[in-house]
């Protein structure tokens, strides 16, 4: 059984300007301890597909399909069930540390709270283990430091912290949104680092969203790309880099500069991803898409396997 | 290279800041945001500036155009120092010298139609333009970066980012300047897009004759579009290097870290990649380590490097770099 299984997903806002389809119809299957990235450039659905999981949609927002953790159906579960679920199987850690940090409360009572709640631990036992995880998270000083407030730490450092707490509780699944996408490429090499680390010695599984494939080339196993609220192809990341199946795969990855290469043409996609308020009948890429013809205008394109671990939705895939 | 078209020496850019916890008389300090950069750009050439949050590339740019003031140096445009100018006579240099930013909305008026914003500059600049011959001009340079006719009569919001920093840059280019600086032009939109805004300036630049100042945090980027580099970590310049040769065989340990730590999307390439994380973070701007700048971080720092600040020195072939170790790898 795996660990999170989605099925058929769906994610709608109502607006004031009308009906806006985030997500379409998404699967998603993790296993215990893989690591999965969801691509997509903004707005393809990636973090609603998230919050979602996670039972934490704006409130104009409802979602219809299956959640399935281990086994146990968690979709729209009424909170106080889905806190308690949630709180011993899933961490998120998301891009702006902030809005996951209390501004007023001591780094040690935010980090311990979990220890004594989740995990039973006294003050003093919650405390040691939360001073070592930061210490693993490499926050110098962590002992003095624990005692300080969120805006007494970098953008980096609250980052760490964010790790570190999303940890503490051994999720049995972490699931990072953009968490890196603020920060410096320094820094960012370091969390990733410690993230993956920590990962592999508790086993913890991890969805990384992000619209960054460089990332994704280096900390993943899995990936899936989103267009339009979409699954455009999905597979082990090595296969899907070799030799991508769908043309907004290839373009995608072909529209960003490599260092180290030193190629004098930077193949962009031309034209802009699409409103999800406005999608068209068709494949959601077909506007942009080089290969599109008059059915994938009209047709919606099915995700199909097409080899073992991989699938792709396109009408006219890629040899 | 002929006759340079900017030639800036030794710039440096202060700003006063009162300590935060302090009381109210204590003096206030120098926050040295640039220090001591001295480049020469040609004709068609462009310059990449990269380097980490805070480490003084914006602020680099607003003194060249006069946003901020400068502290020390000289920045001579066509031999006239643009640093010591007055209101009046940097008013004529300021049409050659135009900027683009981050956030492409932010900088567009929301209650102009693109047609108005893009004409605006040369409104100012050439009040006496009949309106057919605005109309005209406004139209040609919406074609030529890409923007639809049919759009002049939209607002601001009703194009997507991409659409935004194409206005922008037709805003920048309708008054025909030499210089173009861009301050993270790319940094806001996505990876398709991005694509496209990259490709437009390089064939802007290529077809108009323009020198671009290109500012970025994302290496990969500004490899791509420039002629040559310069490395900025905490104000001060620490590499200045040909493009490709700069990424080959960088001089300086924190441009070899930049190097390391930008990801390369292809997992069979970036899997066998090993190196050492760069430890810790950004010292403080207001209180930056002695000697080398950089020592609190670097992986080879020696007891030297807290001693004396390391000048720039050229590697050969104009290759300069601020490590008195940089030969070492
Ligand atoms: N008006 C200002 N007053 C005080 N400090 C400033 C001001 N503008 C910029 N700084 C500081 O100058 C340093 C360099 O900033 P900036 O030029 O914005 O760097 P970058 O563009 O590389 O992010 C930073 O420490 C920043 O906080
Ligand atoms: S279905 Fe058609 S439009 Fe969509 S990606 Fe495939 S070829 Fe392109
Ligand atoms: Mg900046």
């Amino acid at each position: 059984m795996p660990l999170l299984r989605v099925r058929n997903l769906r994610v709608r806002f109502e607006t004031a300007d009308g009906t806006v389809n985030a997500v379409n119809g998404v699967d998603l299957g993790v296993e215990a301890g893989q690591s999965i990235a969801v691509v997509g450039e903004s707005g393809s659905g990636k973090s609603q597909i998230m919050f979602a999981i996670m039972g934490l949609l704006a409130r104009n927002g409802s979602a219809s399909g299956s959640v399935e953790l281990e086994g146990r159906e968690v979709l729209n579960l009424a909170e106080e069930e889905l806190n308690r679920i949630r709180s011993r199987h899933i961490a998120m850690v998301f891009q702006d540390p902030m809005t996951a940090l209390n501004p007023y409360l001591r780094i040690s009572d935010q980090m311990t709270e979990v220890l004594t709640v989740h995990r039973r631990m006294s003050r003093r036992e919650a405390r040691e283990e939360a001073i070592r995880m930061l210490e693993a998270m490499d926050i110098p000083d962590a002992r003095s430091r624990i005692g300080q407030f969120p805006h007494e730490y970098s953008g980096g450092m609250r980052q760490r912290v964010l790790v570190a707490m999303a940890l503490l509780c051994r999720p049995r699944l972490l699931i990072a949104d953009e968490p890196t996408t603020a920060l410096d490429v320094t820094v960012q090499q370091q969390i990733m680092r410690l993230l993956s680390e920590a990962r592999a010695e508790q086993g913890t599984a991890l969805i990384l969203v992000t619209h960054d494939v460089g990332v994704v080339a280096g900390h993943c196993d899995e990936m899936v790309v989103l267009y339009g609220g979409r699954i455009m192809e999905s597979g082990p990341v090595k296969a899907v880099f070799a030799a991508p199946r769908h043309p907004y795969t290839r373009g995608l990855l072909n529209a960003v500069p490599r260092l180290d290469r030193d190629d004098e043409d930077l193949p962009a996609i031309p034209g802009d991803p699409p409103d999800a308020q406005r999608l068209p009948a068709g494949c959601p890429f077909a506007q942009r898409c080089p290969r599109a013809d008059e059915r994938c205008r009209r047709v919606l394109p099915a995700l199909e396997s097409f080899a073992p671990g991989r699938a792709a939705a396109c009408h006219h895939p890629l040899a | 290279m002929s006759a340079p078209l900017l030639s800036v020496r030794d710039l440096s850019v202060g700003f006063p800041v009162r300590p935060r916890e302090g009381r109210p008389w204590a003096p206030a300090r120098t926050l040295r945001a640039v220090e001591g950069v001295s480049f020469d750009l040609g004709t068609g050439e462009t310059l990449g500036i990269v380097g980490e949050s805070g480490s003084g590339k914006s602020t680099l740019a607003r003194a060249l155009i006069g946003t901020v003031p400068a502290s020390g140096g000289r920045a001579l445009w066509r031999g006239e120092d643009l640093l010591s100018m007055g209101p009046a006579e940097r008013h004529r240099h300021r049409r050659d010298i135009q900027m683009i930013f981050q956030d492409p909305l932010a900088a567009l008026n929301p209650r102009m139609t693109a047609e108005a914003i893009i004409g605006e500059p040369l409104v100012t600049h050439e009040p006496r333009l009949p309106r057919a011959e605005l109309r005209t001009r406004v139209g040609e340079i919406m074609e030529r970066v890409g923007l639809l006719p049919g759009h002049l009569n939209r607002y601001p919001h009703e194009f997507s980012g991409g659409q935004c920093q194409r206005i922008n840059i037709a805003r920048a280019l309708i008054v025909q300047p030499r210089l173009l600086i861009c301050d993270e032009p790319v940094s806001a939109l996505d990876t398709s897009v991005q694509a496209q805004i990259i490709n437009l300036l390089r064939d802007l630049k290529r077809d108009l004759g323009l020198s671009l100042i290109f500012i970025a945090h994302d290496l990969s980027v500004v490899k791509h579009i420039s002629d040559r580099i310069m490395v900025f970590y905490l104000g001060r310049v620490m590499e200045y290097a040909a493009a490709r040769d700069l990424v080959a065989r960088p001089r300086h340990p924190y441009s070899r870290a930049l190097i390391a730590a930008a990801p390369i999307p292809d997992p069979a390439v970036e899997r066998g990649r090993r190196s050492e994380a760069l430890r810790g973070e950004l010292p403080s701007p207001l209180a930056p380590p002695s000697g080398c700048v950089f020592r609190t971080r670097c992986p080879v720092a020696r007891a030297a490097c807290a001693e004396e600040r390391p000048v720039l020195r050229d590697f050969g072939g104009d290759h300069l770099a601020a490590c008195p170790f940089g030969g070492d790898s």
